[in-house]
């Protein structure tokens, strides 16, 4: 799709002009696959969310100056790469220290979540055994970061090869190497589950 | 299917489920390659492993709270524009003030490098009235006097000379 025909741009290019209805329709559609990234990249939801945060906070300041040169959704993961390395990054030069931008500052003073959450949150081991959960978890956890998040890129159906490419800043070839070897050491790492498939008969049963 | 196309099918399933034409299609080229088989179920089990991994279960105030953020960065930035002086606020007005910053630097420099010169010069002058030779007359007896000090004892014809 040639970037003046997507949607989201065209949205973007509203945003563009102060129309902060275009910016609500894209915080809506993107906020679960940016916050999904965001959570196999640090496995903590509340950071997820504060990272995704300011994924769209990061998108918004940059309005004004948005030229239509590929996908919207291309541009936005580019932001989400380039957030989500700076706090891994940044973690690993700090790891006493947690982020914490979840306050909303509004003329001067400090509120943090002034709007509630009105929907209980369900732990995601909803569907899988903790354990297994676990495994996975731990086995992604231990990828190097790119290939980790090429890896999650590549589960959200939004992007094309190309796309995921363009946002980690590599080639095509280079992106198809780094999930291929993502994979092989997934596989290496969860060999026991895939052999068994026990974890298949207990979530049927 | 060809080799390519098996490694296409096998990249497309990284992504997302195969559809039911593209399945059957890979079930006959495994038919006829056997040895490749056992690779695909593995990726295929990692692929059915990956594809469990619950979504992220994102808060229903995200939205409210992005907005929020957004709305306040746009006041701080609004803020930002209509309190700073003027002169941040004009690009020709941060071009002069730039232009007479460096003006200034440049003459300062070159009355700094004039008196520093200027300096140096009464130094040499200062110098060279301390440093002026003696009376050719001292130099006659130069040789005698550098030889006093290589003298242990008292030489007295030489002292007579002097006399």
């Amino acid at each position: 799709m040639a970037p003046l025909e997507d949607p989201d741009s065209v949205l973007m290019l509203r945003v563009k002009r102060g129309d902060m209805g275009a910016f609500e329709e894209l915080v809506d559609k993107y906020k679960q696959p940016v916050v999904n990234l965001m959570f196999r990249m640090v496995h903590d939801l509340d950071e997820a969310e504060d990272l995704a945060q300011n994924v769209f906070v990061r998108v918004y300041r940059s309005a004004s100056r948005y030229e239509v040169s590929a996908k919207f959704s291309t541009w936005l993961f580019t932001i989400a790469r380039r957030l989500c390395l700076n706090e891994i990054r940044r973690r690993g030069r700090h790891p006493a220290e947690s982020l914490d931008t979840s306050g909303v500052e509004i003329e001067g003073e400090r509120q943090v979540r002034q709007y509630e959450d009105v929907k209980a949150f369900s732990p995601p081991e909803a569907f899988l055994q903790g354990e297994l959960e676990e495994k996975i978890q731990q086995a992604l956890a231990a990828l190097p970061e790119k290939q980790r998040l090429a890896i999650a890129m590549c589960r959200q159906e939004e992007l094309s090869y190309e796309e995921i490419a363009e946002a980690l800043g590599c080639s095509v070839s280079a992106t198809k190497s780094l999930i291929h070897r993502a994979r092989e050491a997934l596989k290496e790492k969860l060999k026991p589950y895939l052999q068994s498939g026990a974890w298949e008969t207990k979530r049927n049963s | 299917m060809r080799d390519e196309d098996f490694k296409k099918a096998e990249e497309t399933s990284w992504r997302r489920r195969l559809t039911a034409a593209e399945k059957e299609e890979m079930r006959l080229f495994l038919a006829a390659r056997p040895e490749a088989a056992e690779e695909w179920e593995r990726d295929e089990a990692l692929n059915r492993l990956l594809e469990q991994m619950p979504a992220a279960q994102v808060s229903s105030n995200f939205t409210a709270r992005v907005l929020a953020a957004a709305r306040s960065e746009e006041t701080k930035a609004v803020r930002e524009e209509t309190t700073a002086p003027w002169f941040y606020r004009n690009w020709w007005a941060r071009l002069t003030a730039g232009a007479a910053m460096v003006c200034v630097g440049f003459f300062s420099f070159r009355e700094y490098a004039a008196a520093h010169r200027a300096r140096e010069a009464q130094e040499v002058v200062a110098a060279s009235r301390l440093a002026a030779l003696p009376p050719m007359e001292w130099l006659n007896d130069f040789d005698t006097i550098q030889r006093l000090d290589k003298v242990k004892v008292a030489d007295d014809d030489l002292l007579s000379v002097l006399e």
